[in-house]
């Protein structure tokens, strides 16, 4: 095989704190799935897919900051794409496995109950907690995050400097998690927006990524300063990397948002067809 | 039963009804509900003392006990966490370009270090090798790193780089040891069957910092998530 090839496959890059943060977030996920699971219709509370999901979601953010993806995002700009939109995508699917309940049946039950006094409405962290995922929150967070960090000043300052790089990656999860907060209604709580709405929600966060590839895939010249310094690797310009890297964002960055609008379609029309049958009843 | 049903209700959850927020957490942090009970909002259930259910009863018919102190598995597990939490990432994945494809003999070298900034103790030197003229990685070349103070105390060395030490295998990585805070000379050299080639460059290293380790942070974590408990708490009980 290809040394080069080799290399790549072999370039695993095992941050600490990275591999703890996973091993905690799969850990306790998974012991309150189990007793959830060990008690009378646990089953339905906690079913076998929504974990599928959570751990689908953990391991693309393992891929995304432990993989050979992550370390050669310093060298490659269309790698640096991938991680990204594997960030993005696994907030969805870590929202769809409704960690909250699985995590506080992890705990001691007296720990479970303090912690969930502190949801209560009353309780003084219940207000920024509900202003934070208002659907304008999420969506505005997403938006302006997704932009200004793919400017070039903002883009290239980042890369080299660990804490400001550290802090690029928390915000896309983070920002991507709130985005979906609203979709997903992890809580099981009420929806804050209704399927029709939601809808029109998730548009610009659908279309944002696509004007971001075509700036990308169609710019003439390169825009980030940092892939010009690096070393070229398997003969790729920078010109052909940026435009691989807009590809990348262009085809799977848009994929969840669109299947997420075909699913709420559906939850629209089987909405408004009870309500037929309730009207005619 | 409309518990269960809502719990399970698929991508988007029961969106016709809900007891204020977080409906699934708050119900779901007590015992799950017989078969047909309709479930209200169980805040009542929320009491303060700390319970757990006695051998052969149900956990819903609390029993004032002692909180158990954890067992020394879960104090090994936490232990071993914290640790990896609070290792220093010193990571040979690149960092900040100190040399970009500059021409050394028969090579292009890049020379990354990182941490960014360069502190006092180990510090991480990255070196890709190209041939020059056509960019092909050269990955069968011996490299080494000369670190010398400028102008202060503090001694020097010289360190193997090599890719077993980089993250990325395609760079070779050396661990440098930088005693002392200062202008530092670093200087590269490659060789290989190609003939040999050197680059240098200066960079200064400073005493380092909390934010050296950003995951330092979560150190903070603990006492303030006590102190909004110890707030909480004291709250319910002014006003119960």
């Amino acid at each position: 095989m290809n040394p080069e090839v080799v290399a790549l496959l072999f370039s695993w890059n095992w941050e600490p704190p990275v591999v703890a943060g996973l091993i905690l977030a799969v850990g306790s996920y998974t012991a309150g799935w189990w007793r959830l699971r060990q008690r009378p219709r646990g089953t339905a509370v906690a079913p076998l897919w929504r974990a599928c999901c959570y751990w689908s979601g953990l391991i693309l953010v393992g891929l995304s900051l432990l993989s050979p993806v992550a370390t050669f995002s310093r060298l490659l700009f269309f790698m640096h794409m991938t991680q990204h939109v594997l960030l993005l995508q696994a907030a969805p699917l870590i929202l769809l496995g409704r960690p909250m309940l699985p995590v506080l049946w992890s705990l001691p039950r007296a720990v479970r109950r303090e912690l969930a006094l502190l949801m209560v409405p009353s309780n003084p962290l219940h207000g920024p907690y509900h202003a934070l995922t208002h659907p304008a929150v999420g969506i505005s967070a997403y938006v302006i995050t997704l932009a200004a960090w793919h400017a070039p000043a903002l883009y290239d300052s980042a890369q080299g400097e660990t804490l400001l790089h550290e802090l690029e990656h928390t915000l896309f999860l983070g920002c991507s998690l709130l985005a979906w907060w609203t979709i997903v209604n992890p809580t099981g709580g009420p929806r804050r927006l209704s399927y029709g709405r939601a809808i029109f929600y998730l548009l610009p966060v659908m279309f944002e990524p696509h004007v971001l590839a075509m700036v990308l895939t169609f710019a003439n010249r390169p825009l980030y300063v940092t892939y010009q310094l690096v070393p070229r690797l398997w003969g790729l310009s920078v010109l052909v990397d940026q435009q691989i890297g807009g590809a990348i964002m262009w085809v799977a960055g848009g994929i969840p948002h669109l299947v997420a609008v075909l699913v709420l379609v559906v939850l629209v029309l089987r909405q408004e067809e009870r309500q037929a049958q309730r009207l005619e009843g | 039963m409309r518990f269960i049903q809502s719990v399970a209700g698929g991508l988007a959850g029961s969106q016709a009804e809900g007891v204020g927020v977080d409906a699934l957490v708050l119900r779901g942090v007590l015992t799950l509900p017989p078969k047909g009970e309709r479930t209200g909002f169980p805040l009542a259930a929320c009491k303060r003392r700390v319970s757990r259910p006695r051998p052969g009863t149900e956990e819903g018919s609390a029993v004032t006990a002692p909180l158990r102190a954890p067992g020394s598995w879960t104090v090994t597990v936490a232990a071993i966490l914290t640790a990896l939490f609070l290792a220093a990432p010193v990571s040979a994945n690149g960092g900040t370009i100190r040399v970009g494809s500059q021409p050394a003999g028969p090579f292009e070298v890049t020379v990354f270090t990182s941490p960014t900034p360069l502190e006092v103790g180990k510090a991480d030197v990255s070196v890709a090798v190209q041939r020059a003229g056509t960019n092909d990685m050269v990955l069968n070349a011996q490299v080494s790193v000369v670190a010398e103070p400028m102008g202060q105390q503090g001694a020097g060395g010289t360190f193997v780089a090599t890719h077993e030490q980089a993250t990325n295998k395609l760079l070779y990585a050396a661990n440098v040891r930088l005693p002392s805070a200062g202008l530092w000379r670093f200087t590269v050299d490659v060789r290989s069957d190609l003939g040999a080639g050197s680059v240098a460059f200066e960079a200064e290293a400073s005493e380092p910092s909390l934010l050296s380790n950003p995951a330092l942070l979560l150190l903070a974590v603990p006492p303030a998530a006590l102190g909004l408990w110890w707030l909480s708490r004291t709250r319910r009980r002014a006003k119960s």
